[in-house]
């Protein structure tokens, strides 16, 4: 079963390959470093989980294998070597990360224990880009913090603990949210004693996040809560009104924000434009033409035609270089792993647990859809990461710690001898 | 050459894919089938084979003196869906479970507030248990007792 | 709760599908349109990559060619095309991947780039296109450059059995090598170095209007007086009308393009207006070569064709074999050389007077035709002489 792994493995291996013969014309050496750390790095993650848990769910870290090894190809095919060695470091702090995550003991109390001290952790470090941010392009929005050389991005990290936070106050509160509640003409609204701290600390990141123009992650967290508090009171309506609520605030942002704008204008009618300010989704779709159904191979398109290719629109470059076969395989490993989550929600015995699984999956499910279907001109564009593929170390270790907790709760807690077949979660 | 690296690359893809489908599939089957609710069921109908007797020493509480019928697995909590509900306040909804592995007895903690303590021993993880165990949950103690029918236990029956 | 994660997920699956429907959609349905767009920088890159054919005259000489380059920033192979002969530049025309192409380089563009098959295409092999024998002789062609020297103005020369053209000459010239550098200047020249004047400079007929008349009068059945180079214009034109003058210049191909692969320009009718005559009729130096080979060709004008060939040109009879035989008896004779010289004068150029030779060679048996214009020049033997020197070279 652990074989698995060895599959997505080969691809990267592949992939390498070809950039090294198309690049080098022959194969070299030094190419296959990157692929290299990330077999060890798998293959160990793989075994100690393992043995230390057994039944863990066996297909998180072969999806995640594929996708963090073709966003490692794509990153050695878009950007200078050094963007590769540093996504290299990140995903070997990711592996570590994610095994300290899932084998820590005494389960995740330890993570809902202290949940507040989380949040406000995240919180401050998000502040202290206020006054300590730096932009390792130099120019653009200061979202990084930078320590000894490696750049970390703590709204990635925020993404994380607002999960976890929302998990354990949703399942803390959710029967107070469902029984107590207010009367307002015929609606029945919960009461703001219950919602109120809630929304506040939501409302509070978001204005974090709005004020430092990072419109995708602050799409992404009001995403996330809704899926969260839609999960924990299964209330359709509260979605609804939400959602109302976020048309409106769009329109607004629509006239007040240049940056709204502009990302609404540019995706309505990007032709207009194309050489100007809809030059990316247009460069972008030309990319997605241009690969067709086989795609041109790998080094052997033109996507660097797009700017920024490597983070937001690495997704048009797999278009561009691998086809349609590929970008078929990519979302469709992106739906595995996102039903994944779902399902390991699905056999969580309590409600924090159920909560945390089902906010990763919706995280890992709304992320990888805003930007697929922002490259593609179904919704207007915004600055996500391609979870995994992206070139980005923040978020990429901050899903490989999701992984670590995804594998964590697929787990149940152990007896040490177990003989049902292992791919098989309680029922 | 590097069409055929490609076209490799392609197939090594859709393998990988497929063969996590096929995972997924057979997974999806086996709880279609219910192989697990099933022995529960089965279970259930031969053998109700351990009971909880309330044996506070303490006057803390009046609780009555009452016995628990544990037909595994079975959860312990003070919500009103646990197979034994203990209705005190120091108890979490649902607080531990019992359950047979492997022809052993194991008690597991469901994450509760005030934690399961086995023989005054706060468990941490899966614990073994024996008959006259001492477990203790909320301001509760209660004595662990088996009858003879551990016959139950035999390995064969739980794989399925 | 289920049920809430449940619906979940299947929202998100619901995304997820939308999203290959869009892949399918740009990748599949939408891809020709835009890979074809004009803005797409792939283009450029694919079309650096082609390995156009080369251009050769009529011997094999090689008028234009590709050769492989390296770009400073990356190591891929792209081709740069060379031109060695600035003679031929308005025949040859240009490639650029700013300003397109010009030239035969634009009317053999297809064959010159070749095409790829769809393997091809997915392995990334080059794309190799085959070699162009154009029907001109260099060696007429750099006489003829060489015989213009520092005059504006232009030759063309054509065989009069297969149409085929022997040289096309338009001075000012330029380096089509150097044209991306210097296109500004080129473009706002008030000389105009990328006019062919051969083919899409249009000049007033002057003294050769009597030429035409003669043509028309003898058409039309019209008795001519016995010395008809010698009788005023005036006189020798007044039994044709106006409009039976018109109707020559009709007849003479003079209201169309000579052909239309080239740019080219149709002649201008004189409208007769003011002090307008027949002298106003103003026509492309092709207009009169193909004029002239039907003359010498018993009345039947070549079709005009830029590429070498062994099959006959089709031909389109303009006048009868008496009419030509008539006008090829009174063209005055030189060297084996027949041709009419005339001059444009300031009344009709509108500035300095223009000089034309037009001409046929050899005088019995005619093979090649030839017509020469020169801007701002009044004596005549210059523009014949420029045309023996390149008839000269081209019967050797």
């Amino acid at each position: 079963m652990a074989l698995i792994v060895g599959l997505p493995l080969i691809f990267t291996f592949l992939a390498f390959a070809q950039l090294s013969l198309v690049e080098d014309a022959r194969l070299t050496p030094t190419r296959f470093i990157a692929p290299a750390a990330l077999a060890v790095c798998m293959l160990a993650t793989t075994w100690l989980l393992q043995q230390a848990l057994p039944l863990h769910d066996q297909l998180l870290l072969p999806l995640i294998t594929l996708l963090i090894g073709w966003g490692m190809a794509e990153v050695g095919r878009l950007a200078p070597p050094v963007f590769l060695q540093r996504q290299t470091t990140w995903m070997v702090l990711g592996s570590g990360a994610l095994l300290v995550v899932a084998l820590v003991p005494q389960g995740l109390q330890w993570l809902e224990r202290f949940r507040y001290t989380w949040l406000l952790l995240g919180l401050s470090l998000l502040g202290m880009t206020f006054f300590l941010g730096v932009n390792p392009s130099g120019t653009g929005a200061r979202l990084w913090l930078g320590v000894a050389g490696l750049y970390f991005q703590p709204s990635e990290l925020l993404k994380l603990l607002m999960i976890v936070f929302l998990a354990t106050y949703l399942a803390e509160r959710r029967a107070a949210l469902l029984e107590v509640s207010l009367r307002v003409h015929r609606w029945r609204i919960p009461h703001p004693a219950y919602l109120g701290p809630l929304l506040l600390m939501w409302g509070f990141s978001i204005i974090l996040l709005l004020w430092q123009r990072d419109l995708g992650a602050g799409l992404l967290f009001f995403a996330v809560f809704l899926a969260m508090f839609y999960v924990a009171t299964g209330q359709g309506r509260y979605v609804l009104v939400s959602l109302v609520l976020l048309a409106g605030a769009g329109a607004i942002g629509y006239h007040v924000f240049d940056v709204v704008a502009l990302r609404v204008d540019a995706w309505w009618d990007p032709w207009r434009e194309a050489s100007g300010r809809s030059f990316q989704i247009v460069q972008a779709l030309l990319a997605f033409a241009s690969g067709g159904v086989l795609g041109q191979g790998l080094g052997q398109g033109l996507p660097s035609a797009i700017p920024v290719v490597h983070t937001d629109f690495v997704f048009a470059a797999v278009g561009e270089e691998y086809g349609l076969i590929g970008t078929l395989g990519l979302v469709i490993s992106f739906m595995l792993l996102v039903s994944r989550a779902f399902r390991i929600a699905l056999c969580c015995e309590r409600m924090f647990e159920r909560l945390l699984a089902a906010g990763i999956g919706s995280l890992f499910g709304l992320q990888s859809l805003v930007i697929m279907a922002g490259t593609l001109k179904l919704i207007p564009l915004t600055g996500v990461t391609l979870p995994f593929v992206s070139y980005g170390g923040s978020s990429l270790l901050v899903s490989m710690v999701m992984v670590g907790l995804l594998v964590r709760l697929s787990s149940r807690p152990t007896s040490p001898y177990q003989s049902s077949p292992a791919f098989i979660q309680g029922g | 050459m590097l069409l055929g690296l490609r076209l490799l690359a392609v197939v090594v893809l859709y393998a990988f894919l497929l063969v996590i489908a096929y995972v997924i599939w057979r997974d999806l089957r086996s709880v279609a089938r219910g192989h697990h609710s099933e022995n529960v069921a089965a279970a259930r109908e031969e053998t109700p084979l351990a009971w909880l007797q309330v044996v506070n020493d303490t006057d803390a509480t009046d609780w009555p003196k009452t016995v628990f019928t544990v037909v595994p697995p079975a959860t312990l909590g003070r919500a009103s869906d646990n197979q034994v509900v203990l209705q005190d306040e120091w108890v979490s909804a649902y607080h531990a479970r019992i359950e047979i592995q492997a022809g052993k007895w194991w008690l597991t903690d469901l994450g509760s507030r005030n934690g399961t303590r086995l023989n005054d021993m706060l468990i941490v993880e899966t614990t073994p248990l024996t008959k006259g165990d001492i477990i203790s949950v909320g301001r509760l103690k209660l004595r662990f007792e088996t009858g003879d029918g551990m016959s139950l236990a035999d390995p064969n029956k739980t794989k399925a | 709760m289920t049920t809430s994660i449940m619906r979940l997920t299947g929202a998100l699956l619901v995304g997820f599908i939308t999203v290959a429907v869009a892949l399918v959609y740009w990748q599949v349905f939408r891809a020709p349109e835009l890979v074809a767009r004009a803005d797409n920088p792939r283009l450029i890159q694919a079309e650096l990559r082609v390995k156009r054919g080369s251009l050769l005259d009529r011997t094999g000489m090689v008028l234009a060619f590709s050769a492989p380059a390296h770009l400073s920033d990356s190591d891929q192979v792209v081709f740069r095309r060379h031109y060695p002969e600035l003679a031929a530049a308005h025949l040859v025309g240009y490639y650029s991947l700013r300003h397109g192409t010009g030239g035969c380089e634009a009317v053999f563009d297809a064959t010159l780039r070749g095409k790829r098959t769809q393997i091809e295409e997915l392995l990334h092999r080059p794309q190799l296109g085959e070699d162009v024998t154009l029907s001109v002789s260099l060696a007429a062609t750099r006489a003829a450059d060489v015989a213009l020297g520092d005059h504006i103005g232009a030759l063309v020369a054509l065989d009069i059995v297969s149409g085929e053209i022997l040289a096309i000459v338009s001075h000012p010239s330029y380096d089509p090598n150097r044209l991306d550098n210097e296109w500004e200047r080129l473009a706002t020249d008030p000389a105009a170095p990328l006019l062919n004047r051969a083919t899409q400079g249009v000049y007033p007929v002057g003294d050769l209007a009597r030429w035409i008349g003669l043509a028309g009068l003898l058409s039309a059945g019209i008795t001519t007086p016995p010395n008809p180079l010698e009788v005023p214009l005036e006189v020798l034109l007044a039994p044709l009308s106006r409009m039976g003058y018109l109707a020559t210049a009709h007849q003479l191909g003079f209201t169309k393009t000579p052909l239309t692969v080239l740019p080219a320009s149709p002649g201008r009718l004189p409208n007769f207006k003011g002090k307008t005559t027949e002298r106003d009729l103003a026509v492309t130096p092709l207009h009169m070569a193909r004029f002239i080979a039907a003359v010498a060709g018993d009345g039947r004008m070549p079709a005009v064709r830029l590429e070498r060939t062994t099959t006959p040109a089709t031909m389109e009879r303009i006048f009868s074999e008496y009419v030509a035989r008539t006008l090829r008896n009174i063209t005055p004779k030189h060297d084996e050389i027949a041709g009419w010289l005339g001059i444009a004068s300031p009344v009709e150029t509108g500035r300095e007077s223009l000089t034309w030779f037009v001409g046929y060679a050899p005088t019995t048996y005619p093979k090649v035709a030839v017509a020469v214009v020169i801007e701002d020049e009044d004596d005549r033997l210059v523009a014949s002489s420029i045309a023996h020197r390149t008839l000269a070279t081209l019967l050797q």
